[in-house]
């Protein structure tokens, strides 16, 4: 019971060459595996993003100061993107963060400045975190990774 | 001779299976005259196939990055499309009444939303306290160096007024390195680590 017998056709005085694989350790072996992996699994993958740098290292080895000032505000009535001297209102569609249009602005940005990788995003007090996490994901899905969160902003 | 061809035409009142039924290993044994067979035999190798399949998948779906961060009921994180994978690190939780250092209860965030301060003096306080029993752990010849990182594990209605103050609090204790924990969107692995943001602006 519980084996595999492989017949190879002996017979008539012959050695006997029958092998028979033992199936039940091996399937302890696997029901095991199957009860500890079930206990141990993560069936929710985390993730970190960071949002603010203490700015270590030598200087000399640190990049070049961005020309373009880039910061974006959340505020109650939507997004506001500071580029330099020219400023842009994402104002909110249906009650929601118009996301769509500030990454396709963000895309804009980086198209006419392909090396420039630096955010600074700020928020009311009363903007509710999932939405600063949202910016945050919009800038670097615009190949604007190194955000920094501010506190700045009363 | 004669007389067996007869019986073969008689047809006997009662149940007759068809010729498919009759030879069915499940069913077949119902009709069987004579002695009952009573050997069961088991289909081992789809059984191996499917704990084989099993493992293979939990195998694929493991992970040590989930003991870093603990889920609770009273924190639901945000999502994200883009990552990195978590390192190990002190964690601030942030709930909608409460903010913890390490699971440990540290303020409640009505009272935060009541001070004027910046800072959140009691957080503060123990991640000092952190800090220099981890310098205390290096001299006494522990390895690792002091990256001042940290994660913030908040919920995603929380007001953004009581993470500045959390963020300024780590920052203010030389814990600069902050990251925000997410969950993955969609199921979606995480992107390529980005660079080093700007420096820290708090304050």
């Amino acid at each position: 019971m519980g084996g595999v017998n492989i017949d190879t056709g002996g017979g008539g005085g012959k050695k006997n060459v029958d092998m028979v694989i033992p199936l039940v350790p091996f399937i302890d072996m696997l029901a095991m595996m199957i009860t500890f992996l079930m206990m141990t699994a993560v069936w929710t993958q985390i993730g970190r993003m960071q949002v603010a740098s203490q700015g270590q290292g030598d200087p000399s080895t640190q990049p070049p100061t961005a020309t373009l000032q880039l910061n974006l505000t959340l505020t109650e009535r939507g997004y506001m993107l500071n580029a330099g001297a020219t400023s842009i209102e994402i104002l909110k569609k249906d009650e929601a963060y118009d996301t769509a249009k500030l990454l396709e602005e963000l895309k804009k940005i980086k198209k006419d400045n392909p090396d420039h990788r630096t955010i600074t995003v700020a928020a009311e007090d009363a903007i509710e975190y999932q939405w600063v996490v949202q910016v945050v994901d919009t800038c670097i899905t615009a190949d604007i990774p190194d955000v920094t969160v501010t506190a700045a902003l009363g | 001779m004669a007389g067996r061809k007869v019986e073969n035409l008689i047809v006997r009142p009662g149940k007759r299976p068809g010729k498919r039924l009759s030879k069915s290993k499940v069913f077949g044994s119902k009709f069987m005259k004579g002695k009952k067979n009573t050997n069961l035999e088991l289909n081992l190798t789809s059984m191996i196939d499917v704990f084989v399949l099993l493992v293979i998948f939990l195998i694929q779906q493991f992970s040590a990055d989930g003991d870093l961060l603990f889920l609770t009921d009273k924190i639901k994180m945000p999502e994200a499309a883009n990552f990195q994978q978590l390192e190990r690190a002190p964690v601030i939780q942030v709930s909608a009444d409460q903010i913890s250092l390490e699971g440990a209860p540290v303020a409640e965030v009505a009272d935060i939303t009541r001070d004027e301060y910046w800072n959140i003096p009691a957080l503060e306080e123990q991640l000092r306290d952190q800090k220099k029993r981890f310098e205390q752990l290096r001299e006494m010849g522990a390895s690792g160096e002091f990256k001042g990182d940290i994660h913030i594990q908040a919920d995603k209605a929380v007001p953004f007024k009581v993470l500045k103050r959390v963020m300024f609090s780590a920052s203010q204790a030389g814990y600069g390195n902050i990251n925000f924990a997410v969950l993955a969107a969609g199921g979606g692995g995480g992107a390529a680590p980005t660079a080093a943001p700007a420096a820290a602006e708090e304050g």
